[in-house]
């Protein structure tokens, strides 16, 4: 098992990507060669050059800075929306798959509710009604997210609810607490997990749609999706502005791609 | 029989889930800041002007007062009118939705036209360079931020070569086709107007292949894993014991037998995108549903929210129905319920 | 039933498949996708506007040439949204732009000027006391229906304009009424007016003074027509309505009966292009004549000065930015405090770095240039060090949070709370800034939930009292757009009096010793007074800028040569 993950390249480019980020996220103060917030007008829009490598934005602010800090945020956003997202997912679709009958189709249908409200809408209406933040978008992209592990685990849950070891915990007079604590989440986490680590990719993506139009972010954060809206305007003369942060989600996204996609190879039962 | 039976039984489960998302949608919208009389009477009104409006508004009723008149005229077909055009919310969507609808089509097609390919010829090739290649193609493609791609797009495609168009659904001088569903290409071609269909199709390429970047890159690799299976059975090797030739056995048997989850989730990726994207839409001035919806929200229009949520939930659930039922006919093995 | 349909997006590989031969299918989509392209787009085709003198490889895609395509033709783009048509019941400046062409007012503003012109009536009088007007209508003026415009119309735009209550209204509310109209002959109307009030005849020249064919009220409904005339042209103007395509484009065809002078744009295109870097790029192309003024920041305006076949027209301006103190919370209740921070704003980068010079300091809410203005206030420097020691004075050297409301799609305001948050650091305040959607920064600080909001302010009509008693006056304080929530007798009164005065000279003392008072009170702080800056093809010729109305393009008197 472990030999796969050395053999695959694109994995390891993808766990590459995913190390490096995390590693300037920790260390963002010390790497970064800039005030990431400093504003200096006079050294505004200034192109790539050994003093700042990627240039400077619109108030004179270092981007390699703001990029490199910029990886916090994200890093934020996107584990903390699994985080929230994926216990809530997990235990209702596991109840849900579980109990059956009224319970079952109570929770499905709540889940449908917010599977098929436009998750546009809602995160809109979230920052309209909280105010706009960080905080609130990731508030946003957790509600939206939740119904999706729901669903995948209610479904392992219906495949395995009458194998046999849950048979035996059941004859063996174990409570349907216990059994979902004991037998049920532990044997349908995974294709949840494999799900989970592959949303990462796409949480940090549309956080920094939405900081795209404006819900997220507040200035003067460095965040990915703010910092390309506000420089989208000046993206023809100057375009180190838009160019950095939007190689900066992509090659992030990419690499949480690449190692979830690796890891489902690898984690998936029928593979082994 | 069966049949027909699951069919009314997930039609009437609709109702249910309608009805939590106009609850939802209502206590939510209602909850933002903003008073759309205050917005309606304009910056110089002073506050009994404000008061009159809110009357006239029925905005001084308690929420679930209002919330039961919206319903009431929903049940009779009366969507409300817009507070920001002044015009029947029906109006407004006749207007927008037809210009999701094509652009969702036309991207849909760039999607089957690529993706299927892709991915067939990633499961052939497994773990070749081909394959190696086409599975950074579609991550790249999931990965790539559309409000990026689709500046760049522009600055390639309409400023530098200067063969696209840059914004809109038609060049200027054009009037749009008599509306008959309301998309242009489509009534173009009803209407024999050559000049308008070519101005509509050249004008949905960018967005459509912005909007395409990431549904690409999800078929590719659904199509990749579905083609494997299939691709391992023992009839496909048969068929190629035989002596069938690559093309035919790739495409005329495994695909049409690996078709299923393709199609589960290009029904679900349309679903989706019937809501618009407002990005996509925005970067290209496509007036659609998305950028529709936020411009509702930006301006405290609770009639046209209202509107919007219930028409994109309504799309979603009877386009995965359908997927449902396409299940069911193809596979007739699975029980209903 | 299948219940994961949904949830199972993304399938699991499987390993083990058959290697295959090689498939050319996917070289056979690819080429059939850009056959089909190529033969759609043919050549190079959003590259060649006009006379086509081979330019585009050259000066990166661009248009230099000096030939526009179509001289009738006239292409505005805008990324605002226009809501509806109807007159009297929206603030949008996108709909003022049409309704100021589609239909005629009793007096009008055009050119640079701030004082109104003789438009529907051809002459007026004016009472001794200042509270009857008598309107003398042009006897030409028809409707594009063909019916003359008359007295009765008047009188119904009026009342319509009252009874709706929405934007209109608010202007007219306490000045006249259903009943201040008499109609004296079919061209003759007087209006007399509830009380004195000196800037009357500059309000009427405001799109809210916009006079509409009463044939409407055949079409009232329950909503005074207000959906009926939402996507209509019901004017005298000197364009009609050819056709409008919500959210892309709206039509404006020149009326050629129109009883005024002829206008010489045939056909106007207002399109609604979203994003400002696609419209910039398109004025670049040609395929765009002349751009919103509020669309483009000052850096891309830079940056285009020196594209050829562009021109930007630089012209003043009446708005101002002002950040409004809301004196009700602590501690900027405390004046020293209020001082600091006036202190503590860097003016000159602001106008210099940030608006790029296309602003200047201002010392109040009366813009340089306007009737009032009091050019000897002192302004505010910015002085670290002073405002520390102001802080110090009132009691907080340890300094304070502080939050700036913003709206939504404004870099230019973005750059400036960024630049005053890293400024207010020095001296101990911690500001956080908030960026709302319109609607709800409206309802924020109309309801005094903001410590500071930066905003701006362009009058609707060039009178100190429309300035002074929206900003100043006491009982506008929140929907009335005091949103410093300034309290002050002396100011009130002032005010009061001047609405009553007839005498010029008098009114201007009054208006200039408000503005003494204000600036040592500080209520509000205002960084910029703006030059208005428009994007166009040089081609355009006689394109001018109205300091207040900026929305207002003359395509009645624009030529493309």
């Amino acid at each position: 098992m472990v030999r796969r993950v050395f053999l695959s390249p694109l994995t390891m480019l993808g766990l590459f990507i995913v190390v490096m980020i995390v590693i300037l996220a920790i260390f963002a103060p010390w790497i970064a060669p800039n005030d990431p917030l400093q504003v200096n007008l006079g050294q505004k829009l200034l192109p790539p050059s050994s003093e700042h490598l990627f240039g400077t934005d619109e108030v004179g602010r270092d981007i390699l800075s703001r990029i490199i800090f910029g990886t916090r945020i994200s890093l934020k956003i996107g584990f903390l929306v699994v985080i929230i997202a994926f216990p809530i997912g997990t235990i209702l679709g596991a109840i849900a798959g579980y109990a059956g009958g009224a319970v079952d189709q109570v929770i499905m249908r709540i889940t449908d509710i917010f599977l098929s409200f436009p998750g546009i809408i809602l995160s809109m209406s979230i920052a309209a009604a909280l105010g706009p933040s960080i905080e609130n978008v990731l508030l946003a992209l957790a509600v939206t997210w939740w119904p999706w592990y729901t669903r995948i685990v209610r479904s392992s849950v219906l495949s395995i609810k009458n194998s046999e070891f849950v048979e035996s915990a059941r004859a063996l007079g174990a409570s349907p607490i216990r059994i979902l604590i004991k037998e049920i989440i532990p044997n349908t986490i995974g294709p949840a997990s494999i799900q989970a680590s592959l949303d990462l990719g796409f949480v940090i993506l549309s956080a920094a749609g939405l900081s795209f139009i404006g819900l997220g972010a507040q200035p003067p954060s460095p965040e990915w999706g703010a910092m390309l809206s506000s420089s989208r305007e000046i993206l023809r003369d100057a375009w180190w502005s838009a160019t950095f942060p939007g190689i900066a989600i992509l090659l992030t996204v990419l690499g949480f791609n690449l190692l979830g996609d690796g890891l489902r190879d690898l984690l998936d039962p029928k593979n082994r | 029989m069966d049949a027909l039976r699951y069919i009314i039984k997930r039609i009437l489960l609709m109702i249910p889930i309608l009805f939590g998302i106009s609850v939802l949608t209502f206590f939510i919208s209602n909850t933002i800041p903003g008073d759309p009389a205050r917005l309606a009477a304009g910056p110089h009104a002073d506050a009994k002007i404000i008061e009159e409006l809110q009357e006239k508004m029925g905005l001084n009723d308690p929420l679930y007062v209002q919330y039961g008149r919206y319903m009431k005229n929903l049940v009779q077909g009366d969507l409300g009118t817009s507070n920001y055009s002044h015009q029947p919310v029906m109006e407004d969507i006749k207007q927008y939705f037809p210009a999701t609808l094509e652009l969702t089509l036309f991207s849909m097609f760039i999607t089957i036209l690529i993706g299927i390919p892709l991915g067939v010829i990633s499961a052939s090739k497994k773990d070749k360079l081909a394959d190696q290649f086409a599975r950074v193609m579609a991550l790249i493609g999931v990965a790539m931020p559309a409000f990026w791609l689709g500046i760049i797009f522009l600055l390639f495609f309409y400023l530098q070569l200067g063969i696209l168009p840059g914004s809109g659904r038609l060049d200027t001088g054009l009037a749009p086709p008599e509306s008959i569903t309301g998309m242009y290409t489509i009534d173009a071609l009803l209407t024999g107007n050559w000049a308008v269909f070519n101005s509509a199709i050249i004008h949905l390429i960018l967005p459509g292949i912005t909007q395409a970047a990431v549904t690409i890159g999800m078929i590719t690799r659904m199509t990749r894993s579905s083609m494997l299976e299939v691709l391992n059975s023992d009839y496909i090797r048969t068929a190629f014991a035989k002596g069938g030739s690559q093309n035919r056995v790739l495409y005329g048997h495994a695909l049409r037998n690996g078709m299923m989850p393709i199609l589960t989730l290009l029904g679900m990726t349309f679903g989706h995108s019937l809501g618009g994207s407002v990005l996509v839409e925005s970067v290209f001035s496509w007036p659609g549903l998305g950028r529709y919806a936020v411009n509702a929200i930006t301006y405290l229009d609770f009639p046209a929210v209202m509107a919007v949520t219930i028409l994109i939930a309504v799309l979603f659930i009877t386009v995965n129905l359908l997927i449902d039922i396409l299940y069911q006919v193809v596979d007739p093995r699975l029980n209903y319920d | 039933m299948p219940s994961s349909i949904i949830g199972n997006t993304i399938k699991n590989d499987q390993f083990g498949g058959k290697p295959m031969n090689k498939s050319r299918l996917l070289g056979k989509a690819m080429s059939l996708l850009l056959i089909v392209m190529l033969a759609l787009t043919g050549c190079n085709k959003y590259n060649q506007e006009s006379s086509g003198e081979g330019n585009t490889s050259e000066n990166n895609g661009t248009n230099a040439s000096a030939k526009p395509s179509d001289p009738n033709v006239f292409n505005f783009a805008t990324n605002q949204d226009i809501p509806h048509l109807d007159p009297h019941g929206t603030s949008a400046n996108t709909s003022f732009r049409v309704t100021y062409m589609l239909y005629d007012r009793l007096v009008t503003y055009d050119g640079t000027d701030t004082e109104v012109k003789p438009q529907l009536a051809e002459k007026w009088d004016i009472s001794d006391d200042g509270l009857t007007y008598t309107f003398y209508l042009n006897k030409e003026a028809k409707f594009h229906d063909g019916t003359p415009v008359t007295a009765e119309a008047v009188k119904y735009s009026f009342t319509r304009a009252i009874d709706v209550g929405k934007s209109a209204a608010g202007q007219f509310k306490g000045v006249i009424n259903k009943d201040s109209f008499e109609i004296v002959d079919d061209h003759t109307i007087k209006i007399k007016l509830e009380q004195p009030f000196a800037p009357f005849i500059k309000t009427l020249g405001t799109v809210f003074g916009n006079i509409v064919n009463p044939k409407l009220a055949e079409h009232h409904g329950d909503d005074l027509g207000e959906s009926y005339i939402a996507d209509k042209d019901m004017g005298s103007g000197p364009y009609v309505l050819e056709s409008w395509d919500r959210g892309q484009k709206l039509v404006l065809k020149a009326n050629e009966d129109y009883w005024g002078t002829s206008p010489t744009m045939k056909t106007v295109n207002i399109q609604i292009v979203n994003e400002p870097s696609t419209a910039r790029l398109m004025l670049e192309k040609g395929e765009i004549d002349l751009i919103d003024d509020t669309m483009l920041s000052p850096d891309v305006m830079k940056q285009m000065e020196d594209t050829e076949g562009i021109e930007i027209v630089k012209s003043p301006g009446y708005a101002i930015d002002d950040i409004a103190i809301n004196m009700e919370k602590e501690p900027l209740d405390n004046v020293k405090v209020r001082q600091a921070l006036a202190y503590a704003v860097n003016y000159d980068s602001i106008n210099k770095d940030i608006l790029l010079d296309a602003g200047k300091r201002v010392g109040g809410i009366i813009p340089e240039g306007m009737f009032g203005y009091n050019p000897d206030v002192k302004l505010y420097d910015f002085d670290l060090e002073k405002a520390k020691a102001l802080l110090k004075e009132a009691g907080y050297e340890k300094g304070f949070d502080l939050e700036l409301l913003i709206s939504e799609n404004n870099e230019v305001r973005k750059n400036i709370a960024v630049m005053m948050q890293s400024d207010l650091k020095q001296i101990g305040i911690n500001l956080n800034i908030k960026t709302l959607a319109w609607p709800t920064f409206l309802e924020t600080v109309t309801s005094g939930g903001h410590q500071l909001a930066l905003a701006s302010w362009t009058p609707d009509y060039p009178d100190p009292d429309y300035n002074l008693w929206y900003f100043a006056h006491s009982s506008s304080k929140g929907p009335g757009f005091n949103l410093a929530y300034f309290d002050n007798k002396n100011v009130d009164q002032l005010l009061e009096e001047g609405r009553k005065t007839v005498d010029e000279n008098r009114r201007e003392e009054i208006y200039k010793e408000i503005q003494t008072i204000m600036n040592d009170e500080v209520p509000y702080i205002f960084p910029s007074q703006r030059l208005v800056e428009v994007a166009k093809r040089e081609w355009v010729k006689g394109f001018e800028i109205n300091p207040m109305n900026t929305w207002y393009v003359p395509f009645q008197k624009i030529t493309k040569e």
